[in-house]
């Protein structure tokens, strides 16, 4: 981030405050006294610019007392004011992104309530909470709510909303890092800029982990002010615009251990691939040597894989290693991680589902099973472990192919700066806009103009204009003008008053079970047979089953015996093969940073100047490499082509993850299917992609029509087709959140292919008769700046624009070839052949003998 | 428009590109699975989806029947999505606008009361319809003795080609005892057939159908080894 920060954070003298010689301790101090601890400097600060009333974002560590650090503050704000402490009413509201965090941090505020005598009760308020724990919070809504941002629109939905807020003075965000580039992030956005108009004195306190741009980050939380001019040319960052605040850092740094598991010969290692289970065997002496280790994996698949493998090399780890992932039903996570907590387990396999959470003590050391794809991800898993005190976080990296190994010394060089990716925040988010809409509407109703100031205050809508505001209300009240004809988007309308409301009980009902913004793909649930539920798992998984076929699920070999009601009824199995589901997401992109410090790595991969053991291990493969085509130089883009069976293949390797390869690649093969009619298929992985076509492919006449230029790149893009389609399916996303597709009533879901063929039949309807559609328009600028990512894309073609080009011609496939050759999924084709020629070429072709 | 023909049971037959099919002896049009009012239906469900998918498909309709000018337009079943909704009545005044006769194989979704469809002018037969050597039903189930002409599974074949490639389109399929029709309908989805020998297949692009039934030569050749 650019320019000034919003505050330097130089507190007051403290002779300022001090009038009598000495400032009294506060409760929290005392208390803190009492039980022998020393608070840290970061929790004093914390604390007394809360005392002071100020905003700010405190950026702590996990596992570093940052919980103690903002419910201190609310303590000793509340003991001071003595006239309001005993009144009943909710008092501050703690946002937490994960439901299993709520109760440990009511608990701690529970514990720091009592101990300094203020006598206010603490609540949680999540998915979890049961109807009876709601209707007598209904009620009366404890002084201290921790809840989630769905849970707290859903209480804007209530009628009487206004009123279960008007004692509230405090509003804090936990892991804000991690809502902030997310919608949940902008519905904490919204909820606040409501709060802040009913409670303009309101203390808002954010908490995050380190990414690299703290100060946006706390700018996005604390919201702009709606009347200071925006000055958007400006390249600084806008202080004035944005609401002040305090940047409270933790200067705690344990120093990371890492540790990469070299395969024992590299030449034997595998050149593709992503399991990485030929280093099992070795990982045991790993996971021996601790009390606990946390095994990361990137996908869930890959988690099932891994914990069966780990049984079948090691059966005595039967009972002393446990599964742990997002699918698996929440009662299962639950007991992994209440064992794990008391060292009962060696070893757990898990998911991101382990990123966020309670710290666990026993875990000792924590390993990452493939590339973590960035930094940021790679330092919180490895924070982790090393919660003993006098204990650092120690990480073992796994490689899953040779080349990793490149990518395990660029990680190593990283943790060793303080570098960390950017959390970008979403902007302009009208589905969840919408939604936030007629969630007010539902509850007490609002009145538009007055509305329109509040929601220009989220630094997401803060370019929001008129003419925008004017047709979001006309999305809510009539449909727009291509749905006018129907009912069933009237769902909002203006009383005689100028309040809107909805006043439909169906429309309400309906809407409250809709809040959130996390789409689920329609999964099922898995049942035995005998009752017993054990996770959920993808429609699309399921069904390509029969009765009799034997899968691996939570760990466990099942028998699928039917599915009815939403619910795919098993049993279990004896068989020791079986498929491993699939579930969708889970290939993460490479983020920029360490796209960059990866490509630094290569250019450097020479025995002379690599020190990192890593880089020494896989020296036979680049010497490889080196002898078949080249390895690149920074100023070099390599390209590489090869004739096989399949067909014409041309690799190219700008090494900037598979998210901008998918991209780059799709743009170079609309642009070379403009030289003559031909069909590509497209692969890609971290480093970088192949087009393969049944017919040579005019390369050399494409460079020189200036291949890679970022000249009518948005144009090019659109026509790839890809660009449609990638906004057909972030549609969906925007549909159901928009409130346009409705998934069912809890038990009662719409068919995954329902859901998405209507939100494919809107699309279609929008693209026909109101291209102007915001929704419509959002699912292009997603597709464009959230999915391509627009801006990194030009940045890397004008990067590429300063790079020779290398054209090589090698006899067989490199060590750079292979993975992508290899790991080839099918399906992505690019053509500017007619369909009939394309049919007649596949029915000739296979009539030659 | 490029059109298939192809003979069956002594009796020749024209494939249409709209995915229809002509009897040119009786001059009979027969279309499947036409799933009207599909989107009201979902909207009532709670899915709130507009339209506009029903006029395209009847506007094809129109064009067919200008150009055959048949006596008879046959539906195969599934004509209109369950229970009635708005979109019927559009349907009824184009039903009422028509010259020829209209005649509908009821199908697992055409569960209207008989009055709508008197009123539409429409003949319906429940099961199978005979006529010439074939016989006309909604769910292909083989007829002894006849040809079966049948719709309901909307059948689709995925072509495979070099590095590669592949192309799923809606298709006609002829096997040795009877015949599937490709859904006429908008956006309903395609049941992926895998053809054996010797049976025949045909595709539909926008603007042709095509003779694909050699491109699962490889399948045929590897069987005929066994």
């Amino acid at each position: 981030m650019k320019g000034q920060p919003p505050d330097k954070g130089i507190l007051p003298k403290r002779s300022s405050k001090r009038k009598n010689g000495k400032a009294a301790p506060s409760p929290v101090d005392r208390w803190f006294a009492e039980q022998g601890w020393t608070a840290q400097p970061f929790q004093h600060e914390t604390w007394q610019y809360m005392s002071l009333q100020r905003s700010g974002l405190l950026n702590a560590p996990t596992g570093t007392g940052k919980t103690y650090a903002i419910w201190g503050g609310v303590v000793n704000a509340a003991l001071l004011d003595t006239a309001r402490a005993k009144a009943p009413g909710l008092r501050a509201i703690w946002i937490t992104p994960l439901r299993a965090l709520a109760s440990e941090i009511a608990e701690s505020a529970q514990r720091m309530c009592e101990a300094t005598g203020l006598p206010w009760t603490v609540g949680s308020r999540t998915g979890d909470t049961t109807a009876k724990q709601r209707a007598a919070q209904k009620k009366q809504l404890p002084h201290l709510l921790v809840t989630t941002p769905e849970s707290l629109h859903v209480l804007l939905s209530q009628k009487g909303s206004a009123t279960l807020f008007k004692n509230l003075d405090w509003f804090v965000a936990d892991e804000w890092h991690e809502l902030l580039g997310s919608k949940r992030g902008v519905q904490v956005e919204l909820a606040l800029s409501r709060l802040k108009a009913l409670r303009p004195r309101i203390g808002i306190w954010g908490v995050s982990a380190t990414i690299g741009n703290l100060e946006e980050a706390m700018a996005v939380l604390l919201g702009v002010d709606p009347d200071a001019d925006p000055d958007l040319t400006s390249e600084e960052f806008p202080t004035g615009r944005y609401d002040r605040g305090v940047l409270v850092r933790a200067q705690i740094s344990k120093p990371i251990e890492m540790h990469t598991l070299l395969p024992e010969r590299v030449e034997h290692y595998p050149w593709a691939g992503h399991l990485g289970l030929k280093l099992a065997k070795q990982l045991l002496p790993v996971i021996e040597a601790s009390t606990s280790t946390l095994i990361f994996t990137n996908t869930r698949a890959q988690a099932e894989i891994w914990y069966h493998h780990l049984l079948e090399i090691a059966p005595d780890l039967a009972g002393a290693i446990a599964l742990h992932h997002g699918s698996l039903d929440r009662k299962l996570r639950e007991w992994v991680e209440h064992a794990l907590d008391e060292g009962r387990l060696k070893a757990v396999v898990c998911t991101s589902s382990l990123d966020l959470g309670v710290d666990f003590r026993p875990v000792e050391t924590v390993v990452q099973v493939g590339g973590p794809k960035g930094v940021a991800r790679f330092t919180q898993r490895a924070g982790r472990s090393g919660h003993r005190p006098d204990a650092v976080p120690r990480i073992w990296f796994l490689p899953t192919h040779a080349l990793e190994l490149v990518e395990a010394a660029a990680l190593r060089t990283a943790i060793g700066t303080n570098n960390v990716e950017p959390r970008q925040p979403m902007v302009r988010c009208f589905d969840v806009l919408a939604q936030y809409l007629v969630t007010l509407a539902v509850g007490d109703g609002f009145y538009p103009n007055k509305l329109f100031r509040e929601v220009r205050s989220t630094f997401c809508f803060q370019g929001i204009n008129a003419e925008e505001w004017a047709w979001m209300l006309t999305f809510i009240t009539t449909g727009g003008s291509s749905l006018q004809a129907y009912d069933e988007f009237r769902k909002c309308a203006m009383d005689e008053d100028g309040l809107l409301r909805v006043t439909d009980r169906r429309i309400a009902l309906r809407h409250r079970m809709s809040i959130g913004t996390i789409v689920s793909g329609a999964s099922l649930s898995v049942k035995y047979l005998s009752g017993g539920h054990i996770g959920t798992i993808e429609e699309n998984f399921i069904n390509r089953f029969r009765a009799g076929d034997v899968f691996w699920f939570a760990g466990r070999s099942l028998e699928f015996v039917r599915v009815r009601d939403l619910t795919a009824f098993v049993v279990k199995s004896k068989a020791t093969k079986g498929k491993i589901p699939s579930w969708q997401g889970g290939r993460m992109p490479l983020s920029s940073y360490m796209a960059h410090i990866l490509r630094d790595q290569f250019a450097h991969a020479s025995p002379t100047t690599g020190a990192a053991p890593e880089l020494i291990a896989v020296q036979p493969l680049i010497e490889r490499q080196r002898r078949d085509s080249i390895v690149p130089a920074e100023n070099e883009l390599l390209i590489e082509r090869f004739k096989s069976r399949a067909g014409h293949h041309i690799v190219v390797y700008p090494f900037e993850g598979r998210v901008v390869h998918e991209t780059i690649a799709a743009l170079l093969a609309f642009r070379m299917s403009l030289l003559k009619p031909i069909t590509f298929n497209m692969a890609m992985n971290d480093y970088g992609f192949e087009l393969l076509s049944d017919q040579p492919i005019p390369i050399e006449e494409a460079i020189d029509n200036d291949l890679f230029s970022d000249a009518h790149l948005l144009d090019d893009l659109q026509r790839s087709l890809n660009a449609t389609e990638l906004a057909r399916r972030r549609f969906r996303d925007i549909a159901t959140i928009g409130g346009l597709v409705f998934e069912g009533f809890p038990g009662r879901h719409m068919k995954e292919r329902h859901v998405r063929g209507n939100s494919a039949l809107f699309f279609e309807v929008f693209s026909e008769h109101e291209p102007d559609h915001l929704l419509l328009r959002q699912a292009y600028d997603e597709a464009f700046n959230v999915q391509l990512d627009l801006p990194r894309l030009q940045a890397v073609l004008q990067r590429i624009a300063g790079q020779r080009i290398v054209l090589k011609d090698p006899e067989r496939f490199t060590p750079f070839a292979f993975p992508i050759v290899v790991d080839r999924l099918s399906g992505m084709n690019l053509t500017s052949e007619q369909v009939e020629d394309r049919i007649r070429k596949m029915t000739e072709k296979l009539e030659k003998p | 428009m490029s059109l298939a023909e192809v003979m069956v049971a002594g009796e020749r037959l024209l494939l249409h590109p709209y995915r229809a099919l002509y009897w040119p002896r009786l001059r009979w049009l027969v279309v499947s699975d036409l799933h009207l009012g599909k989107a009201a239906h979902f909207r009532k469900a709670g899915a709130a989806l507009p339209e506009g998918q029903d006029e395209a498909t009847l506007k094809r309709l129109d064009l067919l029947v200008g150009h055959f000018r048949p006596e008879r337009l046959l539906f195969l079943g599934d004509l209109f999505h369950s229970h009635h909704n708005n979109q019927w009545e559009p349907f009824l005044q184009w039903a009422n606008a028509q010259t020829m006769e209209l005649h509908l194989v009821v199908g697992n979704h055409d569960i209207l009361p008989e009055e709508y469809y008197t009123e539409a002018g429409l003949r319906t037969t429940i099961g199978t319809l005979s006529e010439g050597p074939f016989a006309w039903a909604h769910e292909p189930v083989e007829h002894p003795g006849a040809f079966s002409l049948a719709g309901h599974i909307h059948p689709g074949v995925v072509l495979h080609g070099a590095s590669q490639q592949r192309i799923k389109l809606p298709c006609f399929w002829f096997g040795e005892k009877g015949a599937i029709l490709p859904a006429f309908g908008m956006s309903t989805g395609l049941f992926r057939l895998r053809p054996e020998t010797p049976d025949r297949v045909f595709c539909c692009t926008d603007r042709a159908v095509m003779d694909v039934s050699n491109s699962f030569d490889r399948a045929r050749k590897w069987k005929e080894k066994e």
